[in-house]
């Protein structure tokens, strides 16, 4: 994706600068849904009553901490993707971008996995305001792992037809970085509230 | 001679001036009439005793009305009142200087009076004048304000020798009283809890439970604090008595606490005052403030057996077996308290998550038909059948109040949310056909009770009507009250 | 990238799929990526959004002239206060300020276009689709009878059932995609593509409140998002976010939206005051008073915006600690707002002021904004607040601020930028009259409405008798809302004659100030034949006086080589992909048949392969 004009005023990319403020609209939009998150599942952990499913009894933190782990180590392959395009190496830049968009599929493998355990359980979005709150807030940020992953799909696919050109492309790959290292921390917050909370000491 | 001249200069000047751009005359002219038409309206200042006899309020048509926030009825509406007073005086001269620089600005600064332009930038004295005055001036009117957000945030507390509504004018009160005010659409509800009465001797309070119900007119004692507590059972609506104290919101699952200090006898009309669907306009209220007496015995009717007089009242009494599907009345169907519908509905949503626990799919099978009902009720359309509210609803499900308690409708003023007199006339027409009193052109959930002109014969709606004006309780002694109106108003009919 | 050489009279052309589409044709309207015809296509769109807008409220005002009037009653005139107010904010107000956005912005920077134009493209074509979709619920008879605040839990599928709930949530969503895209294209826009020496401080003052209206629409549109797919997922998937029976929050949509909806009546106004700001400084020959002082104060009514939300929610039982905070934030909010108020005032002090109907908008403006203003205090004092809310005093103070501020402002601009924007000047007696019309119109209805507020009738009343004691006022009121209507008669009498006229107005036909006065009127597509050097603040006006006036205004020369965007077919037909989301959600939801939600998916891809496409087609 092209703009016009490629010397800018402030120096920065127009993509990049358009990610930055995509990225803080973002924040409110995942800022919105964790506090909803917060409310609902605070609420539902003062109910008494022998059916309700509560956070703590349905979260599993040890295979989430995995999956967590998974998809901080995409973000290091990210890392690697974007110097292999900064140098214009096309291999390197392939073949790492392959693998974050690979360790993302499989995060959302195990999102999966687990949403599928909850249901077979008995919660769904139904279920109760819990259910509705975390299958919502982790469901928006499976939705943005998933746009990324396609979007880094494309970029490695792209460039198997059409050679890498590192002043050209770099910014682009820059941005798509961005992208995915905003959509790690927001996990990183959604984990530590979602699933480390269920941890606390009552 | 000498002091002609300045006359002179001044019939000059203002030939001058009407004689000028007639678009900044009109515009002048409208600012002054706007300064004039706007600052007369903020004159609560003048709504001192008797806001009737104030000319200038009069001639705007303003504090006449019965649900007029002008005319305030108790010591915190009046200090409201002052507040908004405070706020209007200050608003006018903000106003009044905007206007005025306006004005002066461009009399003198127009094209053809000021052919140059002075490139005059910026003025940081200027910029700090009036960036400081209106701070001072927000301090101002913002230190009485915050004073009164946390008086009328007051429920009655017990004290050392009786209950007060802490801080402000320290007044104790030997006893108060507690109600339930819930929300229905599109009818109000009062549940009277309890009478807290203060015991100088045990050095505490002691609680009397009442079992009273009523809708749409509530009796309350004069002088009396009343706390309320507000809820609702469907949506959001909006609890307000004008003349009383401002409003405050009724919500589902959410109790909010008011303090109603009744200082005059008298009839207070209330509303809703929060869009909760198509009657939403129709949701009146009233409050009859008495002395003790009379609202002792107002609360202790129904007590007793009912006592029927004639032929028609005896048949009506039969025809109300129908009624009492959805209403509750002393002696055909007494209604259940809130708190024990809560209760109910506990018990109910245990058996719920037994079902649950026995195995999932007996319990999805009973919410998907629970679902079932629920959408097929509500893709009804036809206002004659009877409405059966299968709403999710925790206080109280099937036991969920659906139509108000039909004790008293004989003293009532007002029936039907408050909007029509209270006449045999009124009652037949509603009981036949609610649609054509509470509207709607198309659509479901308008007004709940259907229409019973195709259910009942003429006759029985009369039986009926007879038997709810003339029941009598045995252990019961009421007369209601005569009730002088506040203004002489058109007959509402 | 399209490559143009310019010279007198010439062609531009274009490559790709819309190559064979002249620019006088129609379907060159749907292929456009020229921010100008993007602008004109939003004022149009907007304007006809405003008629229907203006129709409903005169059928409100016409049912409640008499008492127990049965004109349009119940479920039909909730219905019509509900479309009167989401019209008038989504579809008329601020379309309209985003015709501004995006004609004049890139002509007062300095840019040929903005930093993304097929993204521009498609921000129109998804409002056009969102605007059809709400619409389209008046032809199925499920019109949204939510109020354009939609509450919780009345708006869940229990108390209001018809589809009307699942149009409004959908199209608020679409509409609010729209706006939010397009802030982050301005965003990038302003802060990227400013012509050389343009410092941000040497920008016009309506771009800076521009950019402030487009931060705040990035981060409160989200919040709104939330909560709209809370309410849809509760109304069509059975959740329940806002059902307190189980467990749900009713008061949570109340926190979102506001948190969404304060900082909105921030978006409505701000450009405006861009507008009122260059008009007054244009028509008293000088500049505007205070330039710096106007750019912070409208930052710190944009930053203080987002933490007062809850002085919508006084009555809802937050507690005395909570009102009083927000109460004291709301009163900050007055100071510089009232600054701005002062430096409008003095910026025609020592001026020339030359009376014309733009300018008569917008001292219209200070003033009756000025009185919004001063109600809105009040209602920032929550005892006085209690009184006040949701009674037709909250009514009459938000007219104030839209109509006397927000309405006057556009016309204000409309008037202004017409030349720019159409080539003809708008008759000015016919204008002066309208203002006449609209100013004493707008007058008689709204101060009604704060007396008949004040004697206490709530708002969303369909219904009241004789015996009430608000009648003689209602019916002042419906008399200034028929007022009110034939100004905009006139108006469009207006247009209709200076339509018939030919283009020929000069570049510069007001003596104004910013730069996009120093093209030709119809700018040519690639807006400067060089982009200028900017070298002051109103550097337009600087260079006349420096060089002259003839100089300044810049003339199509020879041999000067554009790139220029081609035009595309991927926003519109993208926005169809989108649109179909809704579409196959409304199915769903009247049929409660999964196999329409296959549309909904249907478009999901189509749009992603669209994208795909879009991302891997360069902009030439």
């Amino acid at each position: 994706m092209d703009s016009v004009q490629h010397t800018t005023t402030t120096g920065v990319d127009n993509r990049k600068m358009a990610m930055w403020i995509v990225i803080a609209s973002e924040c409110m939009l995942f800022g919105s849904l964790i506090i909803n998150y917060i409310v609902q599942a605070a609420r539902v952990m003062k109910l008494e009553g022998i059916g309700v499913i509560k956070p703590s009894q349905i979260i599993n933190v040890p295979i989430t901490s995995a999956s967590t782990f998974v998809l901080l180590m995409s973000s290091v392959a990210m890392v690697f993707c974007l110097k292999g395009a900064r140098e214009g190496n096309v291999k390197s830049f392939r073949t790492w971008s392959f693998l974050t968009a690979g360790l993302g599929a499989i995060f959302l493998g195990f999102q999966v996995y687990e949403f599928t355990v909850f249901y077979l359980e008995g919660l769904g979005m139904t279920t109760n305001t819990f259910g509705s709150a975390f299958f919502t807030l982790t469901g928006t940020h499976g939705a943005h792992v998933l746009v990324g992953v396609v979007i880094l799909l494309t970029a490695g696919i792209w460039s198997f037809y059409k050679p890498l050109d590192k002043d050209k492309h770099s910014p682009v790959i820059e941005t798509i970085g961005l992208y995915w290292h905003f959509v790690d921390v927001i996990w990183i917050l959604i984990f530590t509230l979602v699933y480390l909370f269920v941890l606390a000491p009552k | 001679m000498f002091y002609t001249e300045p006359l002179k200069n001044l019939k000059k000047h203002t030939l001058k001036f009407l004689h000028s751009s007639p678009i900044f005359v009109l515009r002048g002219m409208k600012v002054l009439l706007g300064s004039v038409f706007f600052s007369s309206f903020f004159s609560p200042l003048f709504a001192a005793e008797n806001p009737n006899l104030n000319p200038v309020l009069k001639f705007f048509k303003l504090g006449q009305s019965e649900y007029t926030t002008l005319n305030p009825a108790n010591q915190l509406g009046k200090e409201v009142l002052d507040l908004y007073s405070l706020f209007a005086w200050v608003g006018i001269g903000v106003f009044c200087v905007v206007a005025l620089i306006f004005i002066v600005v461009v009399y003198r600064f127009r094209e053809t009076k000021h052919p140059k332009a002075k490139d005059l930038r910026g003025n940081f004295l200027l910029e700090m004048f009036w960036t400081t005055v209106p701070i001072v001036i927000l301090i101002v009117i913002a230190i009485p304000t915050i004073q009164i957000i946390f008086k009328i945030a007051e429920v009655p507390v017990s004290s050392s020798d009786g209950f007060s509504l802490a801080s402000g004018k320290q007044k104790i009160y030997p006893e108060y009283l507690e109600v339930n005010v819930i929300g229905h659409q599109w009818w109000w509800e009062f549940e009277y809890i309890a009478i807290h009465k203060w015991q100088a001797d045990q050095n505490k309070d002691t609680v009397q439970s009442l079992h009273r119900v009523t809708s749409s007119e509530a009796y309350f004692p004069v002088g009396v604090p009343v706390k309320v507590n507000l809820v609702s059972e469907d949506v959001i609506h909006s609890f307000w008595l004008p003349r009383v104290m401002g409003k405050t919101d009724a919500m589902p699952g959410q109790v909010n606490q008011s303090t109603l200090v009744f200082e005059t006898a008298g009839l207070y009309k209330g509303e809703c005052a929060l869009y909760c669907g198509a009657s939403h306009a129709l949701m009146r209220f009233n409050v009859v403030v008495v002395d003790q007496k009379t609202f002792q015995d107002w609360l202790n009717w129904g007590s007793g057996d009912m006592v029927l007089t004639t032929e028609s009242a005896k048949r009506g009494a039969v025809v109300a077996q129908t009624c009492v599907a959805c209403h509750t009345m002393k002696g055909v169907k007494d209604y259940v308290p809130r708190s024990e519908r809560l209760e109910q509905a506990k018990i109910a949503y245990e058996e719920n998550v037994k079902l649950y626990e026995a195995g999932e799919k007996a319990y999805k099978e009973k919410m998907a038909q629970e679902n079932k009902k629920v959408w097929e009720r509500q893709m009804r359309e036809d206002p004659s059948m009877p409405a059966i509210p299968v709403k999710p609803s925790q206080f109280g499900g099937e036991l969920a109040t659906i139509g108000p308690d039909l004790t008293d409708i004989q003293f009532k003023k007002f029936v039907v949310s408050g909007i029509k007199q209270n006449t045999r006339e009124n009652l037949i027409n509603w009981i036949k056909n609610p649609p054509s009193i509470k509207p709607e052109i198309s659509g479901t959930l308008t007004v709940r009770m259907p229409a019973y002109e195709h259910v009942l014969d003429n006759q029985s709606i009369e039986d009926v009507v007879e038997f709810l004006s003339t029941v009598k309780y045995s252990k019961s002694d009421f007369v209601a009250p005569v009730l002088i109106p506040l203004y002489p108003t058109p007959n509402q009919k | 990238m399209s490559e143009i050489v310019l010279s007198k009279d010439q062609a531009v052309h274009g490559k790709g799929l819309a190559k064979s589409y002249s620019k006088s044709s129609w379907l060159s309207w749907l292929v456009t990526v020229d921010h100008k015809r993007i602008g004109i296509l939003y004022f149009w769109s907007a304007f006809v959004f405003l008629l229907i807008g203006g129709l409903e409220a005169l059928l409100i005002r016409t049912q409640l002239f008499l008492p127990e009037n049965t004109f349009l009653v119940g479920k039909s005139f909730n219905q019509m206060f509900t479309m009167h107010g989401t019209t008038m904010v989504f579809l008329a107000v601020m379309p309209l300020n985003a015709a501004y956005f995006n004609y004049i912005i890139p002509l007062q920077i300095g840019a040929r276009d903005v930093a993304f134009p097929r993204l521009n493209a498609f921000t129109f074509w998804i409002f056009l689709f969102g605007g059809l979709f709400m619409h389209f619920s008046y032809i199925i008879g499920h019109v949204p009878d939510t109020a354009w605040t939609g509450y919780a839990n009345l708006t869940s599928k229990a108390y209001l059932p018809s589809l009307g709930g699942d149009f409004w949530t959908m199209g608020i969503q679409v509409l609010g995609l729209s706006t939010l895209v397009a802030s982050f294209n301005f965003v990038v826009t302003i802060l990227n593509m400013r012509a050389p020496g343009m410092t941000l401080m040497r920008m016009p003052l309506f771009t800076w409140t521009s950019l402030v209206t487009q931060v705040l629409i990035i981060l409160s549109f989200p919040v709104v998002s939330v909560a709209l797919a809370m309410l849809l997922l509760d109304r069509v998937f059975q959740t329940n976010f806002f059902n307190p029976a189980f467990g749900g929050d009713v008061l949570m949509w109340q926190h979102l939206f506001w948190v969404f909806g304060h900082p909105e009546v921030y978006i409505l106004a701000l450009p405006v005051m861009g507008y009122v700001s260059e008009i007054l400084a244009t028509f008293s020959k000088k500049s505007l008073f205070g330039y710096s002082v106007m750019i912070v104060s409208a930052s710190c009514i944009g930053f203080l915006g987002f933490s007062v939300w809850a002085h919508h929610m006084f009555t809802v039982g937050m507690g005395p600690w909570a009102n009083a905070v927000f109460s004291a934030g709301t009163m900050t909010i007055a100071i510089p707002t009232g600054v701005k108020v002062f430096n409008w005032l003095f910026t025609m002090w020592g001026g020339s002021i030359r009376m014309t109907s733009a300018w008569l908008y917008s001292v219209g403006f200070i003033l009756m904004f000025t009185i919004g203003g001063i109600t809105g205090v009040m209602h920032a004092s929550p005892p006085i607040d209690f009184q006040q809310h949701d009674t037709y005093f909250v009514v009459g103070h938000f007219h104030y601020v839209l109509i006397g501020g927000s309405v006057m402002g556009l016309f204000a601009a409309i008037f202004y930028w017409f030349p720019k924007m159409f080539g003809r000047l708008l008759n000015e007696t016919l204008g002066k009259w309208q203002f006449v019309f609209l100013f004493i119109g707008m007058n008689v209805t709204f101060m009604s409405f704060h007396f008949v507020g004040v004697e206490g009738m709530p708002r969303r009343y369909y219904y009241y008798q004789e015996s009430d004691g608000w009648t003689f006022w209602n019916q002042v009121a419906t008399i200034g809302a028929y007022i009110q209507a034939s100004a905009f008669v006139i108006f469009l009498y207006n247009l209709i004659i200076t339509f018939k006229k030919p283009k020929g107005a000069e570049a510069d036909p007001w003596d104004s100030r910013t730069l996009e006065w120093s093209v030709a009127s119809v700018p040519p597509e690639y807006n400067f034949y060089k982009i200028p050097q900017v070298e002051a603040v109103d550097d337009f006006w600087y260079k006349k006086q420096k060089y002259g006036a003839k100089q300044a205004i810049e003339l199509p020369k020879g041999n000067e080589v554009v790139h220029l965007p081609s035009p595309s077919w991927l926003p519109f037909l993208s926005s169809l992909a989108l649109g179909l989301l809704p579409i196959g959600v409304t199915c769903y939801a009247y049929t409660h048949s999964y196999s329409y939600l296959l549309i909904s998916v249907v478009g999901f891809v189509a749009f992603l392969l669209l994208a795909i496409k879009w991302a891997f087609t360069p902009v030439e």
